[in-house]
């Protein structure tokens, strides 16, 4: 395997069923601080995360979007959405933040987060070729 | 012989997740392999704390682990984050944010998640067991 395979973060729940999606993120981020290639994927109820709009406040939980919003100064630029649970979600990639510029001021516009539709295939081969896969 | 770095995101009183974990571990040590690492990671950070007192007939998972990691000498972490939010300190801890005494069992250390990065680079094979 080589040396630059990547660590791959399976995230499947929202961002307000439990503490995972943050778990995802924050632990996603910590291996991008230490120049361990990242790829992020949404799937199952995951997808919900990109939804705009969110806010934790009323909740007193942090929102999660902020720390979407953060990843691309930790070097994460692209996250993957797998297309089956998109669909079955019944919402299509306009209606997901797909860019850093919707989802918090504090973007680097040098480097918008992008979102990229993965059809399962290549989902597999993805997992098939990682150093390791953590699943949230 | 491989090593392992064993990730245990279950707390003890959950079913499977901890006590597989540790099963786990056990025959792998006992085949010769070796754990680079445990890392003890949301709800599992409950596994190092001296406060769980299990229900009667069931297995003392912390103190279990605290046997094995003796007896082996593993590296035993606890992600800092998690511990705090959990309320699992060690007596560091426990000063620094005025929270009473350490509850943090001998052989276990707290750290971040800096660990689990070097852990999974580090190992030949990365196990996560979660509830």
């Amino acid at each position: 395997m080589p040396a630059s395979s990547p660590v791959v973060f399976l995230s499947s729940a929202s961002a307000w069923s439990g503490n995972a999606a943050h778990a995802c993120l924050d632990t996603a981020m910590s291996f991008a601080v230490f120049d361990v290639p990242v790829v992020l994927v949404l799937h199952g109820a995951g997808v919900l995360q990109l939804l705009p709009g969110q806010d934790g406040e009323h909740l007193g939980l942090k929102t999660l979007a902020r720390t979407w919003g953060a990843l691309s100064l930790y070097g994460i630029h692209e996250v993957l959405v797998e297309a089956d649970s998109l669909q079955q979600s019944g919402y299509a990639q306009e209606d997901l933040l797909c860019s850093a510029a919707h989802v918090d001021d504090q973007e680097d516009p040098a480097a918008p987060l992008l979102l990229r539709i993965i059809e399962k295939p290549e989902l597999a081969a993805i997992i098939a070729s990682s150093k390791a896969v953590f699943n949230f | 012989m491989s090593s392992f770095a064993i990730i245990i995101r279950g707390a003890p009183c959950k079913p499977q997740s901890a006590l597989s974990a540790y099963r786990f571990a056990c025959a792998a040590l006992a085949a010769g392999h070796q754990i680079k690492r445990l890392f003890f990671y949301e709800d599992g950070v409950y596994n190092a704390s001296a406060s769980i007192v299990p229900g009667p007939g069931e297995l003392h998972l912390p103190q279990a682990w605290q046997t094995l990691v003796s007896k082996h000498r593993i590296d035993a972490v606890v992600c800092v984050a998690s511990a705090l939010q959990r309320g699992v300190l060690d007596e560091q801890e426990a000063q620094r944010h005025q929270a009473g005494s350490g509850n943090l069992l001998p052989g276990f250390t707290i750290s971040g998640l800096g660990q689990l990065v070097d852990a999974t680079l580090g190992a030949d094979r990365v196990l996560t067991f979660a509830p």
